[in-house]
């Protein structure tokens, strides 16, 4: 609670009788007035003087000696990183993090400024790679989500210059990835952690078919795998965050394979690459369960509905139907699932995936055969109609729900 | 690659410094070790000498490094020792150079590291583009940080027919250095 909430509205609780003017002033007493700005300054200050000095610095910095340079470098490397120590052990956090931020980030320009200062060819981007190491290093000394979202830009620029620049894909990369910020992750689940992680893992993922040259449906099983992993936090709700990127991206490509499955690529190169894909996708899905047994999660066991390869079956509109048919069942799922924990995110998300289910549907069904403005009017009502019955369902469901919470939770009070 | 974790909850006053200090520790001596790689370079290294084509003095000054263009920047196709066909965009290969006068000249390309013979010294490069008798290779040599007030006078001299000579450290290790330019 915030002390303006309690000076706005403590007085119309007082007149309400939720609590008594004493009440209110010791709420008040509680959450003291911030001296936030008298802070400020010193920072401010040093900020300005920071920046004069690396404007200096930068200005002379060809007609400085190599050694000078050099020192110039390590000091700046050394004074942010204890600084930043410095200012943590007085409780200023966010001082300290950002201080260790550029003790990280000058680590970084060091490396690429000495090796321009020698003029040392690299083949490789190892010089990244301890970058990036220093970052987790870092992450896992001070548990702070700044330094570890800054780590997995760093692992993931590494990463894209590696395959780009230098054709080689990194595999101490991906372990980088994986055993430090993944592990990281798996300890501390975090909404925003979860999020960040699982596009560091798409991008770590991307560039490696690229690399590899292989189909990009690939993604699905690769993603498969933050998947299966996320089943096996705790609970579902630390769980859930990372799985929409996967979720999204199976829903993508069971899409595309039920508007023109008969024309995707993706379709021939999978069937001429054998039964890996299925197999693995089966792996997963097997892992999958495991972990949502022990996690009590069983129903969500549905989201392995959107993996299902239907595009091993012939391209004909009996398998489209099949698919769209699939997309329906996917959606279905989700909103049941949301009514039943009466989480609204969840009926939202399901309310969407029924309407774009609706939409593919009918394009499939009636794009060849309708008139062309005949089809986007009897589409746009369609889609408007199914759009406002299953938003007046989902509010007098989540509404009847919490009703009934209250009338049982009554009696205890 | 990860620290181990302290403790769970610590308080805030009892972080773990000595691990912050062997972190700080290791990210100097990877500066110092990239300084030390080059001073190792120029010291136990064999100096190659690379010839620089003329450029165009108006696209050669970018801020503050001149473009090099070198003699073996292009090569012959028929250069080329495989294995396999000529190298695709991106692929390393190593370009084997014998001394000579007043620069070095290339031996062959090859797509494996050899094992040259004495003398001789193997550089590794990026290929470009490879097409008919075409080879373009990128060393990672091709941008030269100036030191101050050097630029005027390496922009006249590098646009002049004659080029310019580029002195290359080779070290045995494998680090490769641009140590200066020398005019001609």
């Amino acid at each position: 609670m915030s002390r303006k909430l309690i000076e706005t509205d403590g007085p119309a609780w007082v007149q309400e009788g939720l609590i008594t003017e004493a009440q209110r002033q010791l709420l008040l007493r509680r959450y003291p007035v911030e001296e936030q700005t008298i802070g400020l300054l010193p920072l401010l200050g040093g900020l300005l003087l920071g920046l004069g000095i690396l404007s200096l610095v930068a200005a002379n910095w060809q007609g400085l000696p190599e050694l000078v340079r050099l020192a110039l470098l390590v000091f700046t490397l050394v004074a942010a990183h204890l600084s930043g120590e410095l200012a943590l052990r007085r409780g200023q956090r966010p001082l300290g993090i950002g201080l260790l931020s550029v003790g990280l980030l000058s680590f970084g320009a060091g490396i690429v400024l000495t090796g321009q200062m020698y003029h040392l060819v690299s083949h490789d981007a190892r010089a990244l790679l301890l970058w990036g190491g220093a970052g987790l290093g870092l992450t896992w000394l001070y548990r702070s989500r700044f330094l570890y979202l800054l780590t997995l830009v760093i692992v993931c620029l590494a990463q894209a210059v590696s395959t780009q620049q230098f054709q080689v894909y990194s595999y101490a990369g991906l372990a980088m990835l994986l055993l430090g910020l993944g592990v990281y992750w798996f300890r501390r689940p975090d909404k925003l952690l979860a999020w960040s992680f699982s596009l560091g893992w798409l991008a770590h993922m991307g560039l490696l078919l690229d690399h590899y040259h292989l189909p990009f449906v690939w993604l699905i099983p690769l993603l498969g795998l933050l998947y299966a992993a996320a089943d096996w936090l705790p609970t579902r709700s630390l769980a859930a965050p990372v799985q929409v990127l996967p979720l999204a991206a199976g829903w993508l490509v069971a899409a595309s394979v039920a508007v023109n499955g008969e024309q995707l690529a993706m379709v021939r190169e999978l069937r001429e690459g054998g039964t890996i894909y299925p197999l693995a996708l089966l792996g997963l899905a097997l892992l999958s369960a495991a972990g949502k047994w022990r996690q009590g999660s069983r129903p969500s066991l549905a989201d392995w509905l959107i993996f299902l390869p239907l595009f091993y079956l012939p391209m004909n509109p009996l398998t489209f139907i099949v698919q769209l048919l699939v997309l329906y069942a996917f959606a279905g799922a989700v909103l049941w699932r949301g009514y039943h924990a009466q989480w609204r995110p969840e009926v939202n998300a399901g309310t969407v995936l029924f309407v774009l289910a609706s939409a593919l549907a009918y394009f499939r069904l009636t794009w060849a055969f309708f008139d062309k403005s005949l089809f986007f009017i009897v589409g746009g009502v369609l889609l408007l109609a199914l759009s406002w019955w299953l938003r007046r369902r989902n509010e007098r469901v989540l509404a009847a729900a919490a009703h009934e919470q209250a009338v049982t939770s009554a009696p205890h009070e | 690659m990860n620290s181990p974790a302290p403790t769970p909850n610590a308080p805030a006053t009892t972080r773990p410094r000595p691990w912050l200090r062997l972190l700080v520790a290791a990210q100097v001596l990877v500066l110092l070790g990239i300084a030390a790689l080059a001073y190792a370079a120029d010291h136990w290294g064999r100096t190659v000498l690379l010839h620089t084509r003329p450029a165009d003095p108006r696209d050669l000054l970018y801020g503050d490094y001149v473009r090099l263009n070198y003699d073996i920047s292009q090569l012959d196709s028929g250069l080329w020792r495989g294995p396999g066909p000529l190298p695709p965009k991106g692929r390393p290969v190593w370009v084997l150079l014998r001394p000579a006068q007043p620069a070095w000249q290339p031996v062959g390309v090859f797509g494996t590291a050899p094992s040259p013979a004495a003398g001789q010294i193997a550089l590794q490069a990026q290929t470009e583009i490879s097409w008919g008798r075409h080879l373009n290779l990128r060393y990672g040599l091709e941008r030269y940080y100036l030191p101050e007030g050097t630029g005027r006078r390496l922009e006249t001299a590098a646009a002049d027919s004659s080029g310019l000579l580029v002195q290359v450290q080779v070290a045995p290790w494998g680090t490769v250095r641009l140590r200066g330019l020398k005019l001609r």
